[in-house]
Parts: structure tokens; C-alpha cells; sequence
């Protein structure tokens, strides 16, 4: 046990029992997380932090809820996320994403030839202009999906439905998708 | 991506995989310190004393250790001494009563989430009993919680006669879950001033506690108590059917309570 970092839940459970420093510790876990989440569910960057702080805050007043056996993660999501979504009704923007510089990457080790990297950089260019022309639902759970990388589960817990709706939900999103990257023949 | 795919993508694999290639290659704004500013936050609340978050965690570290040893020692002597266990749930005592909880909490916090009663039969791992009496009538409200293993099954009134309402507008609910969950195990606290009587119902052994405050909570897979935080003030009547405990909570006396409970089809 020693050395080990604290699980999760023993991170709430000392939480809980007033131990500020392991919820900072455990909200560190989570931070890139849930800002990223909130910045996609609100679509604003300064709006999405206060979102994730105040979702936390909000946890932290609420671990009294927080049920042994649950999954942190879903759980602080879901406050984060529903922070967000009041902010989104406000503000009424959508997250503006861009490409990163090749040299900002990671790499996965293999050494494209230029011609491959500019072809790639074309299609990501592509997809990304054709996610933005989604409309906001379908643009929100890919982007959920896929750049925040959350499961099914925690889509639900964000979008505050149920796990079969984001599961249809999405699979329209990404027909759609497709559709209106084959309509654009001359994008890109 | 070492080469390039076709493109446009027309599989669902295809386009998968592109996404996540191009999730590699989107720029998010840069994440904030928001750990930093949240501990920041909590602490200055803490020593400020201001926050309600502060009255919740004082009471904790002021009176959980002294609850807990209380509890355990108790529990020990207790299910010696008595045998006060019914399948999964084991009754605490704990001197003095429980502190003021926040208000607006009680209603929310044990019982899960609204469903209706079809959802709930659906969702409970066991059948779900309601009181055949012409006099309650249907639920008002239906709960799940899906703890413990089965879920939780709680059916919700207001006042009827018999069955006066609290402050919050319930007058009677009928918990129901699993008998024997193990590892976790709901235990139920009963504060001084409160009574238990063992009695039969149904020809198994039941438990009607009356005259005080007691608490719900259960103990995780690691043995370690989790709050449910729904204090109960009023009666309960706990007993067994078919591997199920059931709780009866806000009849006037334990021939009413019995008399919902012997209902249940």
C-alpha cells in the first residue's frame, strides 16, 4: 500500500472527512477533464473555467451524495457538466476548435513522407471544417466522444440523458457526418 | 497516422478512425489551475468559517470519530447481545441526537432517482411489492437507486389517514432491497430516546422502531460507512419477505405498519 498513489475513493473519503488537500488532489486528476468538457458543452474557455470550479466546489459540498461504488469520474462529470450547461443557455456559443502545429503533436514514432503529412493535415482540416458545419447537438456528443474521450456512460452524465439516447444519438450525428463530408467534394 | 486513409471515410470504422487521429491534432485552450483555485477556495472558506460546507465538515470531524467508535463498539455488543441483524441491515445506537442536516436534503438524497413504478420494476434485480390497501392507493412517487447489488426500490406517499406528513409532505414509504448484500450492508443508526421492538411479521422476525431520530447508512466493499444522510424522525417498521427487507416508515403505530406490509403483492 505504501507509496501507492490514493485511489479515487479514498481521496473522497478523506474529502469527506474535511482533508482539503486530497480533494485538490483528486480535482487535479480531473481538471483537464472537466474543463474540456465544460469548454465543449458551453462553447467559451473563460465560462467553461468557472463552470469546472464551480462544479467542484459544488462536489465538494455534496460528497455526502456520492455513492460508494460509483465512478468518481461520472460523478464529478456530471456536477461539472451540468454547471456548463446553465453557463451554454446563457452565453449561447459553441466551442471553437482548431488544429494543433504538427510540431505541437504528439508523434506516434513513425516518420510520415511530406506528401503523407500534407495529405493527412488536409483530411483533418476537412473533418474539422465538417464537424463545425453540424448542427450544435450532433457537434457536441462527436466532440465529446472523440476529443473529450468519454464513454457512453459519461456522455450521458454530461448531457443529462439517458445511455440509449446518446448511443442513437451519436449514431446520427456520425451519419450526418459522413454525409456532409462526402457532399463537400470541393472542401479543402 | 503513418499513411493516409481513403478518404472521404464511408465505414463507421473509417470515419472512427479519423476522428481519434484528428482528436490528437485539435488544440483545446490551455487547461486553467483550477485544482489550485478550487483548494484556494475551500480553504479560505474553512478558516472564514462562512460556509455552510464548513458547518457540514466540523460536524463530521467533531462527532464521526466519536460516532464511529461508538458504533462499532455498539454494533458489537448489540448483535452479541441481541441479534439485531435482519438480512443485509444491522441496527447502531449512538448517544444523544444526530445534528441538524441542511434543509431540502432529505427527500433527494437516500432515495435515487424518480422512475415510475414500471421503470422501477424493470431496473430492480428482484419484484417490486406495493400495499394492496384501498385506503393508500397507489405511490405517489417511485425511487431507484441502484444500490445495493438489486438496487433500492423506495414507494413514496403523502399524508393519508394514518399516516400524517412530515415537513417535507411525505406521510409513508415502503423501501425495499436485497436481503444479504455482501460485502455492503445498509445499517441504520438509532439515536437515544428511540425504541426497538422485535416482533413477527409474516411469521419472520421484524423490528419496529419508534419514539426518536435514526439514520441510514451503509457500509462500501471496504467496509467503510457511507452517509446516506436521510435522517428519519417518526416509526419504522423493518422486516422480511421472500430475500427482501423491507422498511415501512411513517405509519402511526406498528398495527398500521403491519398492516402495510402484510399488504405488499
Amino acid at each position: 500500500m505504501e507509496g501507492r498513489p490514493l485511489t479515487d475513493a479514498q481521496l473522497i473519503d478523506a474529502a469527506r472527512h474535511g482533508d482539503v488537500a486530497a480533494y485538490e488532489e483528486l480535482v487535479r486528476r480531473y481538471e483537464e477533464l472537466a474543463f474540456r468538457t465544460a469548454y465543449l458543452v458551453c462553447g467559451d474557455a473563460d465560462e467553461a473555467r468557472d463552470a469546472a470550479q464551480e462544479g467542484f466546489l459544488r462536489a465538494y459540498g455534496a460528497m455526502g451524495r456520492f455513492r460508494a461504488g460509483a465512478e468518481p469520474r461520472t460523478w464529478l462529470l456530471r456536477i461539472v457538466a451540468n454547471a456548463a450547461r446553465n453557463r451554454r443557455r446563457a452565453a449561447g456559443r459553441r466551442a471553437g476548435l482548431a488544429l494543433r502545429s504538427a510540431r505541437d503533436r504528439p508523434s506516434d514514432g513513425a516518420a510520415p513522407s511530406p506528401e503523407v503529412a500534407v495529405l493527412a493535415g488536409e483530411q483533418r482540416s476537412e473533418l474539422l471544417a465538417a464537424i463545425d458545419r453540424l448542427g450544435d447537438e450532433d457537434r457536441r456528443i462527436i466532440t465529446l466522444r472523440w476529443f473529450a474521450d468519454l464513454s457512453e456512460r459519461e456522455m450521458a452524465a454530461v448531457l443529462d440523458v439517458p445511455a440509449g439516447t446518446v448511443k442513437s444519438r451519436l449514431s446520427r450525428a456520425m451519419e450526418r457526418l459522413r454525409s456532409v463530408i462526402g457532399g463537400s467534394p470541393d472542401h479543402g | 497516422m503513418a499513411e493516409p486513409m481513403s478518404w472521404p471515410p464511408r465505414e463507421d470504422q473509417a470515419l472512427a478512425s479519423a476522428l481519434a487521429d484528428l482528436a490528437q491534432a485539435v488544440a483545446f485552450p490551455p487547461t486553467p489551475r483550477i485544482a489550485q483555485a478550487v483548494a484556494a477556495q475551500l480553504r479560505e472558506q474553512h478558516s472564514a468559517g462562512r460556509s455552510p460546507l464548513r458547518l457540514w465538515s466540523g460536524w463530521r470531524l467533531g462527532r464521526s470519530a466519536a460516532l464511529a467508535l461508538l458504533a462499532l463498539l455498539i454494533l458489537v455488543a448489540a448483535a452479541i447481545a441481541f441479534g439485531i441483524v435482519i438480512g443485509g441491515l444491522r441496527i447502531t445506537f449512538a448517544p444523544g441526537t444526530p445534528p441538524p442536516l441542511p434543509s431540502g436534503v432529505v427527500a433527494s438524497r437516500a432515495f435515487g432517482s424518480e422512475v415510475g413504478l414500471d421503470e422501477a420494476r424493470r431496473r430492480a434485480g428482484f419484484t417490486v411489492l406495493v400495499p394492496s390497501l384501498g385506503e393508500i392507493g397507489q405511490p405517489v412517487h417511485v425511487y431507484f437507486n441502484d444500490f445495493p447489488s438489486g438496487g433500492t426500490v423506495s414507494l413514496v406517499w403523502g399524508s393519508r389517514p394514518g399516516y400524517p406528513a412530515d415537513a417535507n409532505g411525505v406521510g409513508l414509504v415502503v423501501t425495499e432491497f436485497q436481503a444479504n448484500v455482501d460485502p455492503a450492508v445498509w445499517e441504520k443508526m438509532v439515536f437515544e430516546g428511540t425504541t426497538v421492538t422485535r416482533t413477527l411479521v409474516g411469521g419472520q422476525t421484524a423490528l419496529w422502531i419508534s419514539g426518536g431520530e435514526h439514520t441510514f447508512f451503509y457500509r462500501d466493499a471496504n467496509g467503510r460507512r457511507v452517509d446516506s444522510s436521510l435522517r428519519l424522525v417518526g416509526t419504522t417498521l423493518i422486516c422480511q419477505r421472500g430475500g427482501l427487507v423491507l422498511r415501512v416508515e411513517g405509519a402511526a403505530s406498528l398495527t398500521r405498519a403491519t398492516e402495510v406490509a402484510d399488504s405488499l403483492r
